[in-house]
């Protein structure tokens, strides 16, 4: 898309829409042909590059396999999103309260988020095991810093004319968090949301990866598992993957839009 | 006018007796003695940055004055008084920003409505007043239904006063409410504000830099004056009565006497600037 207002008055608004859904599609054509066309002409081996046709094969024989894991990864990922929302939230409502809560608290917040995922996954097994609760802690863990941290400065960033309207009124504590805290912090919020969206579907592969096995895999346990014997499904995995977050983050931009109706003004569009 | 100090007590609404204020070591109004009869409309008159919101911000209880007076050793004295006919101990306030200061995310009759939902009011009384409120500053229902931004900045000063009178205010506050609006729009507010005043029985504060809107709205004008560093001086300068009665009119600002009226007090008001 061009830089600059949307054309609303023009004419070929229709055609113009139709033009801008297809240009992706049809680079996309270009590509899987492309791909095709290099893995024939050059014949190389399956295992280094699986052609198009080869990962639509697997798609279609480990179809079964392949739902199963992504809708093990899918509900790890809605569950840790969910999760971190709910707990970000209510941290980030906390933190806004006072200046000494965030000054105290703000150091330990940085900390944990700069803890590696890495180190922390095989404790939390050691906790909760190999379990679906794990996995969306570890979800949880990668996404809840963007909550706490829009949602904080959200909360703090309350007019200071609408603060005195409040006063004016002698509006309990309640009342300007209720009122007023609340809705000025909602457009950070929702842009928090849209980036732990993105980053709980990662963080639920992650987990996958460390807490997978045979009876119960995730996405990233079955990319794990086909990386030595099955190139084609890897890649198939690789691509529900990338089209479960894109499909999330689609998601969280129309449930922030959705919170953020009242808010035509400052609408991060 | 030095008379209204003699006045008895029940009739004042606002006194202030060694009132200073600073915010650090940085002093901004020094020792504010004044009285302000019930049913007044005083405007306070001064060049910006002069400490006159400041004073509005301390009756509205924004601002807490310094405990005590530096100069006199007195302690300050700010007291607001509801009238003998109301049963509360402390009068009811409206105040007016010097933006329309909405809420972008509430509609017009929910931002009206505001000061009574922040009081519990029930929602049957609250919908009546907000009503009852949006008829008197000229907006209808249809605009009650509008987000404030769909509404033009005089549309949503109106509706800002219709927040201030939602809960039937005894004394009005006003910070230079329509310098943000055009002149014919300003006069006529003006103009409707006066009438509200009488209408309600209100004791009004007004603060602005234009001496025409002082006159033309004044029973009373203060004039204040910026503190200079180092030079002990009080900053509210001068007390002077407006004498054009209760009418406030289109005639009244085409009369002669208007005329003089704004030609001597802002000779007075460049003098004290100096």
């Amino acid at each position: 898309m061009n830089v600059g207002p949307p054309n609303r008055n023009s004419k070929s608004t229709w055609t113009s829409k139709l033009a801008t859904g297809l240009a992706p599609l049809v680079v996309l054509v270009v590509v899987v042909i492309a791909w095709q066309g290099l893995v024939w002409a050059r014949d190389i081996p399956k295992f280094l590059l699986p052609s198009p046709r080869d990962i639509a094969l697997a798609t279609w024989t480990d179809g079964p396999r392949l739902w199963a894991a992504t809708v093990r990864t899918a509900s790890e990922a809605i569950a840790g999103f969910g999760l971190s929302v709910a707990v970000g939230f209510i941290l980030a409502s906390i933190l806004g309260q006072a200046r000494w809560i965030r000054l105290s608290l703000m150091p330990y917040v940085l900390v944990f988020q700069t803890i590696p995922i890495i180190g922390v996954a095989p404790l939390l097994i050691t906790w909760f095991g190999n379990t679906f609760s794990t996995v969306m802690l570890i979800a949880a863990f990668i996404s809840i810093f963007p909550i706490i941290s829009n949602t904080t400065t959200g909360l703090i960033s309350v007019d200071s004319a609408h603060l005195d309207l409040f006063r004016l009124n002698r509006a309990s504590r309640w009342q300007i968090y209720w009122y007023l805290q609340v809705p000025t912090s909602l457009p950070f919020f929702a842009a928090g949301i849209r980036i732990a969206s993105a980053a709980s579907v990662l963080g639920a592969c992650v987990g996958d990866y460390f807490v997978g096995t045979a009876q119960q895999e995730g996405l990233g346990f079955l990319v794990f598992q086909a990386k030595d014997r099955d190139a084609g499904l890897m890649f198939a995995t690789l691509l529900v993957l990338t089209i479960m977050g894109f499909v999330y983050y689609l998601l969280a931009s129309l449930f922030s839009r959705a919170i953020l109706l009242r808010w035509e003004d400052h609408h991060l569009r | 006018m030095s008379s209204h100090a003699t006045e008895p007590n029940a009739a004042l609404a606002i006194l202030a007796r060694d009132v200073n204020k600073s915010f650090g070591t940085q002093v901004v109004l020094r020792d504010l003695n004044l009285d302000i009869a019930r049913g007044e409309f005083v405007c306070f008159l001064g060049a910006s940055g002069c400490g006159k919101s400041t004073v509005l911000r301390l009756m509205a209880g924004l601002e807490t004055p310094d405990a005590i007076s530096e100069a006199c050793g007195n302690p300050a004295r700010l007291e607001l008084r509801a009238s003998e006919t109301s049963d509360a101990t402390v009068p009811r306030l409206g105040f007016v920003f010097q933006q329309p200061n909405l809420l972008p995310w509430r509609t017009v009759d929910e931002n009206v409505g505001l000061p009574l939902r922040l009081q519990g009011t029930n929602r049957g009384v609250r919908l009546s007043e907000v009503e009852r409120s949006l008829r008197e500053v000229g907006l209808t229902s249809a605009d009650g239904n509008k987000w404030p931004r769909m509404l033009s900045g005089g549309m949503q000063m109106r509706a800002s006063l219709a927040r201030a009178l939602v809960t039937r205010p005894e004394i009005m506050l006003l910070d230079e409410p329509f310098s943000a609006l055009d002149e014919v729009l300003r006069q006529r507010l003006g103009e409707e504000l006066r009438q509200w005043h009488h209408q309600f029985g209100w004791t009004t504060i007004f603060v602005t830099h234009h001496v025409s809107e002082a006159v033309f709205l004044a029973d009373r004008i203060l004039m204040f004056r910026s503190l200079q560093s180092g030079v002990e001086q009080v900053s509210l300068a001068a007390d002077l009565p407006i004498e054009f009665g209760v009418a406030r009119n289109t005639a009244l600002r085409e009369s002669r006497d208007y005329v003089e009226e704004v030609i001597r007090v802002t000779k007075r008001f460049r003098e004290l600037q100096l």
